[in-house]
């Protein structure tokens, strides 16, 4: 039992999903190409009103003249090099026309805002849901139920709005706009991404915390739960140790697919508060139509997303031993 | 309606009142109330109806957006640019001096539009592929998920960013295309509930019923999957809209100068420093319009889900807020208990636990409800009492009051009192009380499976009750555990203290829970049902264990179980509860010999251990009350043969048994002479065995062979096959029951559902009538689906919870015989009246049963083809005593009626043997031992038979000494690797060098019995002799029942 069971071969299987599962994201992030209408490179480079030059230009960038498996073949090839292909505007003197150098530029601070964001969810969800879930139709249940509720269904980049507005322009507390590494100042960063961590979490922790409440009441009403009270424990040591373990587990993958709207949601925020990283780099590709550059931010974050995912996984098999059986 | 022999009263009929209490309503109300009830349970919840009278409010603005806007949406007024709110623009203008109102109500248009085609257009590309690959399984099932995977691997707003970008900026032709972020979500949602929705017995049955696939999802699997679906496509409304926001807010989605909410907030954005108030309206709208999406989904969640467990009525669970606060309320007058002073207890002194006029009550919508009254029973050091009852009758009510676990705000302790060592129970701090709880007095629950927390090793969780009782450190707790693993049977307990508890079999988890509950030494033990879900064999193991445990540490127990073989295997005192009174205490051996209260001797005569085979078994009337439905006289005197009218005039007290120290709650002891097991049963041995002759066969199984794969390691490759069912010979004569028994791993519900087709055999043949199934094709199979049908064990998911009584019933009917409306429904209420159910059941839906009278419901279908075999799954194992009598006698009935022939599987032996004319035993796959049914109770050849015979809890209270049964040692061994030889000759208390080789050849007695096994083919192995029975040569008890 204990062999079929390990993390180990959990691990392992997990993994052997994930590699495939790779493949084909990277197979519909270039069948992308296909969504465009009529001639891809005429499209790319313009519309009707293109330079000829500029159309055969991206048709041999792209091999566009190969069938759409070679072409598939070539690109893959250059990606598992850590080649995402070039910005086909950007002249190639310039270092970031290199799709790859370009989203490294970017990637820390989109991952940053992300995750910080994610931190901020758990960190608020967690602890209401919990308070919410131990006395169901309590005050504190009520009142988390409706400000979840309202959290919820707030699109995040007008809660951001509001932010600046309070905390920028009204009372000058945060600054409205930009962004410092870390490198260089880290309480300037904090500074600068505080606004879009509690504007991108508060949804999150909202979700968080709904979904802690929900998983906490099903376990309050397990048979274990009568076990551990006949056993004589101690009604604190009940909810903390055989309460929370089960009840926060299922939560941690609620907490993996969120990061996926996070990263979503990350993209319209970099935007209102002009931070340099993946969102505005995608818009300004979007707006030329940088095939390149679309797949490549399309690519990475999918991937992200992923192995998030996977980490995710491997924790709740870790916590749940029965899972590592499925 | 009189169906049954005559003499067994009209029990049938009995079973009926639970619908209404009161006169049968007209159907035409009936079916009205059940219409309405997800809709008006919907139309309760303030929030949801305002969520929806929102959303309702916005589609209709946005469509006459034009009628009802003040200005047009582009209209400017340039003398008023980012101008406040004013009486000419009530929400002022934007930077462009258009009317901000007005933008408004245009600027739905977009986002509703957008999130209806979204939404629709996921639901149009999901609902095929997850319908086939939840259907079919397999390739396409994995293609179609392995998809899904990857599209779920976008964050969604990436996905529909990138999706938009490509396509170009008109939303609304991108719409289709950001339906595929929706996509997955919907796909994986339903093809989870048409998996889970096949698994249900029900879909089981339709297909065994001959229902096409076709009509079989769209009766049985759409219906159900429909109330999911509704709720996740309000949230995904609400999600559409967020999105469609979104892109139109970075400017990917709509296009200026279009009034959309997403694009209002663009514009409002570069005017953020200047009028900020512009940006607040579209974010408000953009907020209420989602939100009440989501509050509609919430009700619909709310309104829905209820209809689908809502059979499943709250089961008590002390669980999370055990924290007892013991409520105390001031003791009533005392009206229900007249005699207040209990005499009758057992030398008081000495008394370890005593119980005194207990009631416990619950809070229902119209108060306080009692459950328990007048309960009181004393518990001596070193003996076991007996609770006893069927389910209702509150028995573990009245133990997890003793333990202080009753749910804290739903329950109270109202009055009576619970003296334990010189303490009143009732009145400890919850802390005081703590410490006595699993210290002092210990319990053990009846599921094993999830009694223990999954979290967690096993080894922890019994350490870490010593330690809370302080006895122990950390390193000392961990050796105790290991200690008492090993006291109570687990083999190699400091390896096994470290494995979590899915890794123990349910008779080792009730092993570990034994560990738990004495590892701090209790004075007491609580055990409530410990082996009702145990096999008997196991269940002999834990009662064994339990008595040797009990003896060594000379604790006293309380037993609450519904099965009095068991009570007359383990305890001394019993008490009987009936509708939450004791009805009688008295000592074991008096209990069986002469009971005093009608309620004990209708349970005593309606054991299925002892019944005459061949005769109707004894049942009573009715069924248990409902704690809101108590007569206000003897709350037996409904189901009572010797009631008068003194029993329904007022409560009866509990009252001392002359010449006996038992008490009775029954106004006519005196008068009566109640049977006891002896008068009861006595004609059992005499009885003619009348066994038909024999027939022709119906069904003729040979060879069948079912092997599932086995898949492990992280490639899940198949690296073994467990043989399921492995070489099974079977016949079942016309009008004959062949009863199939055997520990729960066996195979007998797999053979089931192999000879149903249901699931397609490796090998074999299945001759039906001189068809063989095996060879036809799948529209062939569903014409001769009519003459097999099957009743399966869970009267609850063996019914659509969504059709009425008619449509279930009636659906082969107009399959089969193509009768419909009118027609149809007066052939129900044939069958309905064959099953003893009346017309009035016609268009009920089945959660307003009791689980017998789904059983009735669920016969009723499978009767409907007109079938010639019924298959019966462990048909009467999830009822309690009284409504098993019932049903066993309604299906002996039939068979006597109709000529119908069974296959009659259960795990109870005594059933089958009242049932069956031949029986079978399996294990591991195989049948070991087929053979007349009496022969083989009687003169068991296979030593696994005798041992399953043994292990049956006979009360017999008489008995010289402990009953010397043959507990088998070990457990069923892993199908996946199967025991060589003869698979049963590592539990085998017979076996030779020769079993553990050889497979046994099937060895034909000449009383007509097979036996599979070698002291029957290999000679006189035994002593020099040769071998017939198995019993004698180990010195066992001869497994005969009496």
């Amino acid at each position: 039992m204990a062999s079929g069971g390990s993390l180990f071969t959990f691990v392992a299987r997990r993994l052997l999903i994930t590699v495939p599962l790779l493949f084909i994201i990277s197979l519909a992030v270039f069948s992308l190409v296909l969504l465009l209408p009529g001639d891809p490179a005429l499209a790319l480079a313009g519309g009707l009103h293109a330079k000829a030059s500029t159309v055969a230009q991206i048709r041999r960038q792209l091999h566009l003249n190969e069938g759409f498996f070679a072409q598939y073949g070539l690109w893959l090839g250059h990606v598992l090099h850590g080649n995402l292909g070039h910005s086909l505007f950007s002249p190639a003197s310039v270092p970031s026309s290199s799709v790859a150098t370009g989203i490294r530029i970017r990637f820390p601070v989109t991952l940053s805002i992300a995750v910080g964001g994610m931190v901020t969810a758990v960190v608020i969800g967690l602890p209401a849901g919990i308070a919410a879930g131990l006395r169901p139709r309590s005050w504190t249940d009520r009142i988390v139920t409706s400000v979840s509720s309202l959290a919820v269904a707030m699109p995040d980049f007008w809660l951001a709005m509001l932010l600046v507005i309070l905390l920028a322009i009204h009372t000058h507390v945060l600054p409205p706009l930009g962004y410092t590494p870390f490198a260089i100042s880290p309480w300037s960063w904090f500074q600068h991404l505080l606004m879009p961590w509690l504007a991108l979490g508060f949804g999150g922790a909202a979700t968080v915390a709904r979904q802690t409440r929900g998983s906490l009441i099903d376990t309050l009403d397990q048979d274990y739960m009568r076990t551990a009270a006949a056993k004589g424990l101690k009604p604190r040591n009940i909810i903390v140790k055989h309460a929370l373990k089960n009840a926060v587990s299922p939560v941690m993958t609620v907490v993996g697919i969120q990061f996926g709207y996070l990263l979503g949601g990350t993209f319209i925020i970099e935007n209102i508060f002009s931070l340099p990283g993946l969102g505005t780099y995608m818009i300004q590709a979007i707006g030329t139509k940088d095939l390149p550059e679309v797949q490549g931010v399309a690519l990475l974050t999918a991937a992200a997303f992923v192995i998030v995912n996977l980490v995710v996984d491997v924790l709740y098999a870790y916590l749940n031993p029965k899972v590592r059986l499925a | 309606m009189s169906i049954l022999p005559p003499g067994s009263g009209d029990p049938v009929v009995a079973d009926l009142p639970a619908v209404t209490t009161g006169t049968p309503p007209q159907h035409e109300d009936g079916e009205r109330a059940h219409r309405g009830g997800a809709l008006r349970r919907f139309l309760r919840d303030p929030l949801a109806v305002t969520g929806f009278a929102f959303i309702l409010g916005v589609i209709v603005t946005a469509i006459a957006a034009p009628q009802i806007s003040p200005d047009g949406p582009n209209v400017q007024d340039l003398l008023h640019i980012n101008a406040g709110p004013s009486g000419a623009h009530w929400l002022g203008t934007d930077d462009l001096g258009r009317d901000i109102l007005s933008r408004l109500i245009f600027g739905a248009r977009p986002p509703l539009r957008a999130a209806f085609q979204i939404v629709g257009g996921a639901l149009v590309l999901a609902l095929p592929l997850a319908l086939v690959a939840g259907f079919v399984r397999g390739w396409v099932d994995m293609i179609v998920m392995r998809a899904m995977d990857a599209l779920f691997s976008f964050p969604p707003l990436v996905l529909a960013l990138t999706v938009a970008a490509l396509l170009g900026p008109n939303l609304n032709d991108a719409s289709i295309a950001i339906a595929i972020v929706f996509v997955p979500s919907f796909v994986r949602l339903i093809r989870g509930e048409v998996i889970a929705v096949r698994e249900e017995n029900y879909v089981e049955a339709a297909r065994a019923t001959g229902v096409a696939p076709g009509r079989l999802i769209r009766t049985h699997i759409l219906p159900n999957v429909a109330s999911p679906l509704i709720i996740q496509v309000a949230l995904s409304l609400g999600y559409a809209i967020l999105i469609d926001a979104g892109l139109s807010f970075l400017g990917v989605g709509e296009q200026p100068p279009t009034a959309s909410w997403g694009l209002m907030l663009t514009e409002a954005y570069r005017f953020i420093f200047s009028s900020p108030l512009t940006l607040v309206f579209p974010g408000l709208a953009i907020l209420l319009t989602v939100l009440s999406l989501n509050l509609v989904a919430d009700g619909l969640r709310d309104a829905l889900g209820r209809e689908r467990f809502g059979a499943k009525q709250g089961r008590l669970k002390g669980a999370g807020r055990t924290v007892s606060t013991l409520a105390r309320a001031t003791p009533s007058d005392g009206a229900d208990t007249p005699e207040r002073e209990a005499p009758g207890h057992p030398t008081n002194t000495e008394s370890l636990l005593r119980v005194e006029h207990l009631r416990v009550e619950f809070a229902t919508r119209s108060g306080w409800l009692p459950v328990v009254e007048d309960v009181g029973f004393d518990v001596l050091p070193g003996h076991t009492l007996g609770l006893v009852g069927e389910s209702g009758s509150g028995k573990t009510v009245s133990a997890l009051a003793i333990m202080g676990l009753l749910p804290r705000r739903e329950s109270r302790i109202a009055e009576g009192s619970v003296r334990f060592t010189g303490r009143e129970l009732t009145q400890l701090s919850p802390e005081r009380m703590r410490q006595i709880r699993g210290n002092e007095i210990a319990m053990i629950f009846q599921e094993p499976m999830t009694s223990l927390n999954p979290a967690f090793t096993v080894g922890n969780q019994i350490a870490e009750q010593v330690r809370a009782h302080g006895h122990m450190g950390r390193s000392q707790s961990w050796a105790r555990a290991v200690d008492m693993l090993g006291q109570v049977g687990i083999p190699n307990p400091s390896r096994r203290a470290k494995d979590y508890p899915h890794a123990f079999s349910g008779g080792m988890r009730q092993r570990v829970m034994i560990a738990m509950a004495l590892s701090c030494e209790p004075n007491l033990l609580i055990a409530d049902e410990p082996t009702t879900a145990l096999d008997v064999t196991t269940q002999a193991q834990i009662l064994e264990l339990l008595s040797s445990l009990q003896r060594e540490r000379h604790m006293a127990m309380i037993f609450v179980t519904h099965d009095l073989g068991v009570i007359a295997d383990i305890a001394d005192h019993v008490v009987v509860m009936y509708g939450g009174q004791v009805v009688e205490r008295t000592e074991v051996a008096e209990l069986f010999d002469r009971p005093h209260h009608p309620y004990s001797e209708a349970l005593l005569s309606s054991m299925p251990q002892l019944a005459a085979p061949g005769r109707a078994l004894k049942v009573i009337a009715g069924q248990v009350p409902r704690p809101d439905d108590m007569v206000s006289g003897c709350r037996f005197g409904p189901r009572c043969d010797y009631a008068v009218d003194a029993c329904r005039s007022g409560p009866v007290a509990l009252e001392p048994v002359a010449l006996s120290g038992g008490l009775t709650r029954c106004l006519r002891h005196h008068q009566l002479t109640l049977g006891g097991m002896g008068q009861l049963h006595g004609g059992a041995d005499s009885a003619v065995d009348d066994r038909r002759a024999p027939a022709a066969a119906l069904l003729d199984i040979s060879g069948l062979r079912m092997d599932f794969p086995v898949r492990t390691g992280a490639l899940r490759r198949v690296t073994g096959t467990v043989r399921a069912v492995d070489g099974v010979d079977l016949r079942v004569p016309v009008g004959r029951t062949l009863g199939l028994v055997g520990e729960s791993g066996s195979g007998k519900s797999t053979l089931a559902r192999v000879i149903l087709r249901l699931i397609d055999p490796s090998d074999g043949s299945i001759v039906l009538d001189g068809n063989d199934l095996i060879q036809l094709g799948s529209r062939e199979l569903r014409h001769h689906r009519r003459s097999m049908q099957i009743v399966f064990q869970d009267p609850y998911s063996s019914l659509d919870p969504r059709m009425r009584v008619n449509d279930i019933v009636g659906e082969p009917l107009e399959i089969y015989d193509g009768l419909t409306g009118r027609e149809r429904d007066d052939r129900v209420t044939e069958l309905l009246d064959q099953v003893g159910l009346g017309r009035y059941a016609l268009y009920r839906r089945p959660h307003e049963f009791s689980g017998g009278q789904r059983q009735r419901i669920a016969i009723a279908r499978a009767l409907a083809p007109r079938p010639r075999l019924l298959v019966c799954d462990e048909p009467v194992s999830a009822l309690d005593v009284s409504t098993q009598s019932q049903v066993i006698n309604l299906l002996t009935d039939l068979q006597a009626r109709l000529g119908l022939a069974f296959l009659f599987i259960a795990h109870d032996l005594s059933v089958v043997r009242h049932i069956s004319d031949r029986i079978a035993v399996m294990y591991l796959g195989r049948i070991v031992e087929e053979g007349p049914a009496e022969e083989v109770y009687q003169r068991p050849r296979h030593p696994y038979t005798e041992a399953l015979l043994s292990a049956i809890p006979v009360p017999d209270v008489h008995r010289p000494e402990p009953l010397k049964r043959i507990v088998l040692t070990g457990e069923v061994a892993n199908p996946l690797d199967p025991p060589g030889g003869c698979a049963f000759h590592p539990r085998c208390p017979h076996a030779m060098a020769i079993c553990s080789s050889v497979e046994p050849q099937p060895f034909v007695s000449s009383s007509g019995t097979t036996v599979r096994c070698h002291l029957h083919t290999s000679g006189p192995v035994l002593n020099g002799r040769p071998v017939t029975t198995v019993s004698p040569p180990s010195g066992a008890t001869p497994a005969s029942t009496h």
